[in-house]
């Protein structure tokens, strides 16, 4: 009986211990359950105000401006993605606006290309006599080439041809666009690129890189600064900048002019090769007009060589990694300057001689 | 929203905006007037914030303002003192573009058709003004360039020639979103009222 009783007594005391802890487990459930209600009430409160809403979504997007623009971010990676699905629907619309744009010029402008015809007929008869001769000349070019080891300009670099995608949507959003990108070997993560046009006048630089299309900073553009010279023996290095209040006339200003120095309207700048990113020679514009009021700060305006309103094509030039390095590595003074003055001034020009060269036959 | 209501305002919008911006960007030679290129992008997010509110407004707008993030994003110096294409600053711009445009004289243009045109220049106002107070004040920090356009200029040969060439483009894309566009009626489904209840939460912000 003793026994029994006990055996009762051990399990009523059991089921009460578990009760206890179950009413314990379930008051712990309740208390995670109200404060779960309470703060989803309360995100829901937050997230109903719509102007929380839209301070939260500004700061977030604040955040991702300032990581953007710091250097090497791989916020800059993030347009990569939306450029394989953009940049095709871009190229459709162009396509067709090319193709709209050509009929239309072909039928007004029909009558004007036979008279047109007429006159390049005659002209080529008188080029392929000037061609005969020129080959000549070439032939002896290149014999004087090899045997003098003359360095053709621009000859260390790779040279890729792209069409502009698109242009300035207004003056503050104004870079272009154009369809070569990391595929075609150009990285902006790697260093800037030089941009020039067919005519072999600079354009502007690269800026970032997606898959098949990268932006471009005109030289237009308040960003942009190139070291320039003047392209005469011994001329004065300067400095060209983008400019605001000139942009819209198409229009750069020159800067640190040299106080002895007097720029003549209608001079011409090249780049200088200072500051490695563009190779000298490559040249810029011309003078428009120079501004002696305050000679502490001397100043001019230049006149870019290419519009870029009208611009198409534009080659951007990538330097051939193996031959620089080959350079570094045995610095060779066989290579004679043929044209360019900025030898005897004493500039590095390792790559800036005579006419240019395309490397890989990528160019027009 | 019905499932072929909803289907119909996402398609229209993606073949709207993707027309819009590719237009802009590849054609802005063809766009030009008055020596200003007509800001297709802009006329669009605000007439969808004006015609159909401030949900629309704000979505049409982020993805617009990513469009020209992507297509032309604005230039700044980066730390390293060396030029910088940033991301977001379109998006940011666009979508208080779209919220302006659907709150501003909600009450008083009741979303008329050709009060959509007031609405277009005084955002353009809005948007040149802003803009050239944000690129002096950030031009005279960054120390770049001190000199800037003259007043006259602003005026007269930003400010007035982009308000012009922004309305004659905003006639052909208010017709467009009112009779082909992502409403079956071009309004917005749901009672007037609810909606001036909605806006009004924004105006009293």
């Amino acid at each position: 009986m003793l026994i029994e009783r006990q055996r009762i007594d051990g399990k009523l005391q059991k089921e009460l211990k578990d009760s206890l802890v179950l009413s314990k487990q379930n008051e712990n459930v309740v208390y995670f359950y109200e404060s779960f209600v309470w703060e989803e009430s309360v995100l829901r409160r937050i997230f109903e105000n719509k102007l929380i809403v839209m301070v939260l979504a500004t700061l977030l997007i604040i955040a991702f401006i300032v990581l953007s623009a710091i250097p090497g971010s791989p916020l800059s990676a993030v347009t990569k993605p939306l450029s394989v699905v953009i940049d095709p629907i871009q190229a459709v619309f162009q396509s067709i606006g090319t193709k709209i744009s050509d009929f239309y010029s072909a039928i007004a402008e029909g009558m004007e290309i036979r008279k047109e015809n007429e006159e390049l007929r005659a002209e080529i008869a008188e080029l392929e006599y000037k061609v005969q001769q020129g080959e000549e000349a070439r032939i002896r070019w290149e014999e004087l080439k090899s045997a003098f080891s003359i360095k053709d300009s621009f000859e260390n670099y790779h040279i890729h041809g792209a069409s502009v995608l698109t242009r300035e949507s207004d003056e503050w959003f104004s870079v272009i666009r154009v369809n070569v990108g990391t595929e075609n070997g150009i990285d902006s993560s790697e260093g800037s690129y030089a941009v020039v046009d067919a005519r072999m006048n600079l354009v502007g630089r690269v800026m970032s890189t997606d898959i098949d299309s990268c932006k471009i900073l005109p030289l237009l553009h308040e960003g942009f600064s190139a070291s320039a010279k003047v392209n005469e023996v011994n001329g004065a290095i300067v400095l060209v900048t983008g400019d605001i209040t000139l942009k819209n006339d198409g229009l750069c200003v020159v800067t640190r002019i040299p106080s002895n120095i007097v720029l003549q309207p209608g001079s011409e700048l090249v780049t200088s090769g200072e500051g490695g990113l563009f190779p000298a020679g490559i040249p810029i514009g011309t003078i428009e007009s120079f501004d002696d009021s305050d000679p502490d700060n001397l100043k001019a305006t230049l006149r870019p060589y290419v519009s870029i309103s009208d611009i198409k094509d534009v080659f951007i030039m990538v330097p051939n990694d193996e031959q620089t390095q080959e350079e570094i590595s045995a610095p060779s003074n066989d290579s004679i300057s043929a044209s360019d003055p900025s030898v005897t001034s004493g500039e590095n020009s390792s790559e800036n001689n005579g006419p240019m060269e395309n490397s890989e036959g990528e160019a027009a | 929203m019905r499932k072929h209501e909803r289907a119909r305002q996402i398609i229209i919008y993606a073949l709207y905006i993707t027309s819009v911006c590719c237009l802009q960007v590849t054609f802005s030679h063809v766009f030009r007037l008055f020596g200003r290129t007509c800001d297709l992008m802009l006329v669009f997010v605000v007439l969808a914030g004006y015609l159909f509110g401030t949900k629309d407004g704000v979505v049409v707008g982020g993805i617009v303002g990513m469009f020209r993030d992507y297509f032309s994003g604005p230039v700044i110096t980066g730390l390293d003192q060396k030029p910088v294409a940033v991301l977001g600053i379109g998006l940011l711009v666009f979508i208080y573009v779209g919220l302006l445009s659907s709150v501003l004289f909600r009450k008083r243009f009741r979303r008329k058709l050709s009060l959509g045109l007031l609405q277009v220049a005084i955002v353009t106002l809005f948007y040149c003004v802003l803009g050239h107070i944000v690129s002096w004040l950030y031009l005279s920090m960054s120390g770049n360039s001190v000199s800037y356009h003259s007043l006259n200029y602003i005026a007269f040969r930003s400010v007035l020639p982009q308000i012009l060439v922004n309305l004659l483009a905003a006639v052909p894309i208010l017709f467009l979103l009112r009779f082909l566009g992502p409403y079956k009626k071009g309004t917005r489904s749901g009672s007037s009222e609810t909606y001036v209840m909605e806006e009004q939460s924004w105006q009293s912000v």
